[in-house]
């Protein structure tokens, strides 16, 4: 990324893509703002988390109670046993996205003085993205499964 | 001198500092902004359609002050949501325009819908942490009360 050879004339008639001032302090900037989002959307996804798996440990108690037979595919079993499946999967999309963005907001801090802070940062915030994308994915496929199940 | 980012100036000229951004990290950047895109589309989609449910029965009991209670609140649940949506549309779509026409105007603006989002993220995270709470609770309630609905002997007993 290094080129201080060049004349400001130059480097002006390069095409490309530029790290200019304004943008590595942008970048900079917004690193605090997003580690507090993320801290944020933590707090709430563990909330909610919380939430779903106090009703899937209800389910089961009800499902596992003394006396009672258990069977795959009697009483709806099969299905208890796909939401918790499907529950887990979604907390592992989730955080793994979420870890992966605060950890691309704690590495922008260090990009105004740090160039592989800088380039790992973005690769994470990519990443970011991408696991958010599979989570809402997966969720809204649920989601739709849900209600394609009980009213269709 | 570092000016803000929201004042776009009609040109860029790269200064003495300034250096190319390289390979990786437009490699980075072509990666990024697809997925940005993606995101954006699936989750507009899950927040059109709860919007729509309460919106449709708002519509269909007008006239009853209970409906009027919960389903706005329910409503501006979704409202940051989708308003994330748009920044990350926003975001990925510039920064494919920066790529492709090597625009770093269109790049500073990019991230520029990127701190956007993350400010509407705030707000969102806010909301939903209440409902969170009040979906915590609500469960909580029901679930007592089904257990000490299972707990009274019938009559018979």
């Amino acid at each position: 990324m290094e080129n201080n050879q060049t004349t400001p004339e130059e480097k002006a008639a390069t095409p490309g893509l530029w790290l200019s001032n304004r943008w590595l302090s942008a970048v900079t900037g917004m690193a605090g703002l997003g580690k507090t989002v993320m801290v944020m959307a933590l707090i709430v996804g563990g909330i909610r988390i919380f939430s779903s798996l106090y009703v899937q440990y209800y389910i089961w108690s009800m499902c596992l109670a003394p006396g009672r037979d258990f069977f795959l595919f009697e009483d709806y079993n099969w299905l208890y046993v796909f939401n918790t499946l499907s529950l887990f999967a979604l907390i592992y999309l989730y955080f793994r996205s979420i870890m992966e963005g605060y950890k691309a907001f704690s590495l922008f801090q260090l990009s105004s003085v740090d160039d592989e802070a800088l380039l790992e940062g973005q690769e994470r915030l990519g990443r970011m993205f991408t696991w958010l994308c599979w989570w809402a994915g997966v969720y809204v496929l649920l989601v739709a499964f849900d209600y394609v199940f009980h009213y269709a | 001198m570092n000016t803000p980012l929201d004042s776009f100036p009609p040109n860029f000229t790269p200064t003495d500092d300034d250096r190319p951004a390289g390979e990786w990290l437009e490699g980075y950047w072509r990666q990024m902004a697809p997925w940005a895109i993606r995101l954006a589309i699936i989750a507009s989609v899950y927040c059109l359609c709860g919007l729509y449910w309460p919106l449709r029965n708002l519509i269909n009991n007008l006239g009853e002050l209970q409906h009027w209670l919960v389903h706005p609140f329910t409503m501006m649940l979704y409202l940051p949501a989708l308003i994330i949506c748009y920044y990350a549309y926003q975001f990925g779509k510039m920064l494919e325009h920066a790529l492709s026409a090597q625009n770093q105007l269109k790049l500073e603006e990019a991230f520029v819908q990127l701190r956007r989002f993350l400010i509407a993220g705030i707000v969102a995270a806010l909301f939903w942490g209440l409902s969170s709470f009040a979906e915590l609770y609500s469960t909580h309630q029901i679930i007592n009360q089904q257990e000490s609905f299972q707990e009274v002997p019938l009559e018979s007993e």
